[in-house]
């Protein structure tokens, strides 16, 4: 019991994190979509959709799989 | 030329990109290949133009590849050199393949670029899609496992001598010229440029023309993926295509989905997961037919159509990918729910029913605990030698029953797209379990292979699966910095298992000559100096309880230690049971390890706080260190409270 306490609060933690992360991004949907429009001055805008992708990805990735855990999906033992 | 717009996201856009990405991800996690050849489609379906849609599917697969390849290589399925020039080959073919869709773009307009891509796509699925129903006839006629082989084609390839381009690969261990691989990694290149799914010719090709076992084909493939990726996506952002809300929104969905989809994969048979596929990519290679006469009408080629024509056209194609979609869901979700139904069948016979008094005699609070059921966890490798030896001995004294536990390590996710990858890691399992099952043919024993992408989680579920009393396992003899930063089964086994952990070094036994408990005064350390306390009493050994302090604390901390000590010592006064107590200065592992050298002792108990992953590396752990650095077997005990 203590452990699935353990793994709830971890999951509302990473969940907090990647709402507020896709929060962030449409909140801004515009400047992102502007950033996207690069030029030769400003090339180092590519660097923003590369930026966002790593940290949603670490932090959604880690919510889903403490999620599925919770919700008592796992992969099946078998003889 | 034609300016690339990026599509208008309003609640019912960004929903069902949420959905495909959630059906693609469950797909692909199902059927493997990372799914593309569903996502790509979609999204133009949406409305968003071919680059933008390859770009941001890309843009959404390479932080996952990053995080897969860095999670295989602790497995040692990397060969990073090999993935690492083909990734940088893989990226001059990206740069060729990009090269040709601007121009492409350029020259025809969007519409040039989409006909491109869906010819491609129809192409490669038909192509692949056939390997894949050849591969399911052949599985569903397979009696045997066939050895594998190095082909006949990759035995040429290692014969070929060209001085002066020659380098070893350890993946294939071989000696390999330059020239063979970096046709492969631009093949692959320009592949993911064109649809977003560059494995499709990455992981056949290394398997096939370098001989390189399928399960580091996979694992290698994750290294070029992350290459391939993080450079495609530079490439098609400094062309503007990069949509990153698309692929933010894929994403949201397609992790939900891969990880469920990985799941029920372990929930059915190898060939019916090929047949899934193979129906798959000819249904959405199928869709794409529909979208071409319109895309060939607009580019003069044909005669034009008239519009409504195009859309009822276009209307037929989303149909069928929807259709395509919906049946990968619907299948998916059915072997899930029956696998699911059928193995808690199957975990809820007697065999199953947990042993009265859960605790076992060396960690209950119910001194009439038993050890029933003890869990062998072996990968059949040489640091398991002394868990089978410890964990047998411990069975045949209790007469207690051993469930060996061998895990079948693969990520579901490639296990489809490449021959033999789950055959592979579930041959190795079972001979690892059939290994330690003749060491054990004395002693009463079931054995189990458990499937998971992470060798501590199948340990993990197996555990809690036979309500295992302990957990027996070795440890890898990795140094201390390189446990912390990539983690290690064995701190993971320690911090999830629902019972305690054995962790016996290799060349270890349990000779029984004394007793080391560690205490630092916490609940924790004093329910490690109680567990010790318990199993000197029944097997009447000497227990010496050891408290560390460092040379910084102060008499305050110096009085508490001495305290904890005592206060051990008095629990167990009632006890026959000869305790010894020691105070030292010094760092807790080191002392605790050299109290149990001086005691000659040939087990050390220590309390655990079951932390891992980011609490662990912030708070470091007294326990993990106490078992890298021991000789003998470490008991971490978890605390009931």
């Amino acid at each position: 019991m203590e452990r699935r306490n353990a793994h709830w609060g971890k999951a509302i933690f990473w969940g907090t994190i990647t709402a507020l992360l896709y929060a962030a991004l449409f909140w801004y949907a515009e400047l992102v979509i502007e950033l996207a429009r690069t030029t030769p001055e400003a090339w180092w805008h590519v660097l923003v959709p590369i930026g966002i992708a790593f940290a949603v990805s670490y932090t959604h990735g880690a919510f889903t799989g403490l999620f599925w855990e919770l919700m008592g999906l796992k992969p099946a033992t078998k003889k | 030329m034609e300016s690339i717009q990026f599509i208008e996201l309003n609640a019912a856009t960004v929903f069902l990109l949420v959905l495909i990405g959630f059906i693609g991800g469950m797909v692909s996690g199902f059927i493997g290949s990372g799914g593309a050849f569903v996502l790509t489609p979609a999204m133009m379906s949406l409305g968003a133009p071919a680059m933008v849609a390859v770009a941001s599917n890309i843009c959404h697969k390479f932080p996952k590849a990053l995080v897969g390849a860095v999670k295989r290589h602790k497995y040692g399925q990397v060969d990073v050199k090999l993935g690492v020039i083909l990734g940088v080959f893989a990226e001059l073919g990206m740069l060729a393949g990009k090269q040709v869709m601007t121009a492409i773009k350029h020259s025809f307009g969007r519409v040039g670029t989409d006909l491109y891509v869906s010819v491609i796509f129809i192409a490669v699925l038909a192509v692949v899609g056939g390997f894949v129903l050849r591969d399911y006839r052949k599985l569903r006629h397979a009696t045997q496992e066939e050895e594998q082989q190095v082909p006949r084609l990759a035995r040429w390839i290692h014969s070929v001598h060209i001085p002066g381009t020659m380098m070893h690969f350890p993946a294939a261990n071989a000696r390999i010229s330059l020239l063979f691989i970096i046709p492969i990694g631009l093949a692959t290149g320009m592949l993911a440029a064109t649809i977003a799914v560059g494995g499709f010719i990455g992981v056949p090709a290394m398997i096939y023309i370098l001989g390189v076992p399928a399960i580091m084909a996979s694992a290698t493939e994750l290294v070029i993926a992350f290459v391939m990726g993080v450079g495609g996506t530079f490439l098609y952002g400094l062309e503007g295509v990069v949509d990153v809300r698309l692929s933010m929104l894929i994403l949201l969905g397609s992790l939900f989905g891969i990880q469920l989809g990985a799941i029920g994969t372990t929930y059915v048979k190898d060939y019916q997961v090929k047949l899934v596929m193979a129906v798959i990519m000819l249904t959405v290679l199928f869709s794409r037919f529909f979208y071409i006469p319109g895309y060939l009408s607009a580019l003069g080629i044909i005669a034009p159509l008239q519009d409504g024509t195009v859309a009822t056209l276009k209307t037929l194609g989303d149909s069928v990918l929807a259709v395509a979609l919906i049946l990968g869901a619907v299948t998916v979700l059915t072997s899930l729910t029956r696998g699911i139904a059928e193995h808690r069948k199957a975990t809820q016979s007697p065999a199953f029913v947990p042993v009265a008094g859960f605790a076992a005699a060396v960690a209950g609070n119910d001194a009439s605990a038993r050890l029933e059921r003890i869990l062998l966890a072996t990968d059949g490798s040489e640091y398991s030698e002394g868990a089978v030896r410890v964990a047998t001995a411990l069975a045949r004294r209790n007469n207690a029953k051993l469930i060996i536990a061998s895990v079948a390590v693969y990520n579901p996710e490639y296990a489809t797209t490449v021959p033999g990858l789950k055959q592979a890691a579930q041959a190795a399992a079972e001979r690892s379990v059939a290994a330690a099952a003749a060491a054990a043919r004395d002693v009463e024993h079931q054995t189990i292979v458990t499937e998971a992408d992470d060798p501590y989680r199948g340990i993990v579920d197996a555990a809690a699966a036979c309500r295992a009393d302990i957990v027996v396992m070795g440890r890898r003899g990795k140094r201390w910095l390189a446990r912390a930063m990539v983690g290690d089964a064995t701190a993971r086994v320690i911090g999830n298992a629902p019972c305690n952990v054995l962790v016996v070094p290799r060349g270890a036994t349990l000779s029984e000559h004394g007793i080391v408990a560690a205490t630092d005064g916490s609940r924790y350390g004093e329910a490690a100096a109680r567990a010790a306390g318990r199993i000197a009493a029944a097997s009447g050994l000497p227990l010496a309880v050891v408290s560390a302090v460092l040379p910084t604390h102060n008499e305050q901390r110096r009085h508490e230690a001495v305290a904890a000590v005592e206060r051990v010592k008095s629990a167990l006064a009632d006890q026959a049971v000869a305790v010894t107590g020691v105070v030292a200065e010094g760092r807790p592992e080191q002392v605790i390890v050299e109290q149990g050298r001086k005691a000659g002792a040939d087990l050390i108990v220590v309390g655990t706080h079951g932390r891992n992953g980011i609490g662990q590396l912030l708070m470091g752990s007294v326990a993990e260190r106490v078992i890298g650095a021991a000789n003998c077997p470490v008991l971490a005990v978890k605390s009931a409270a």
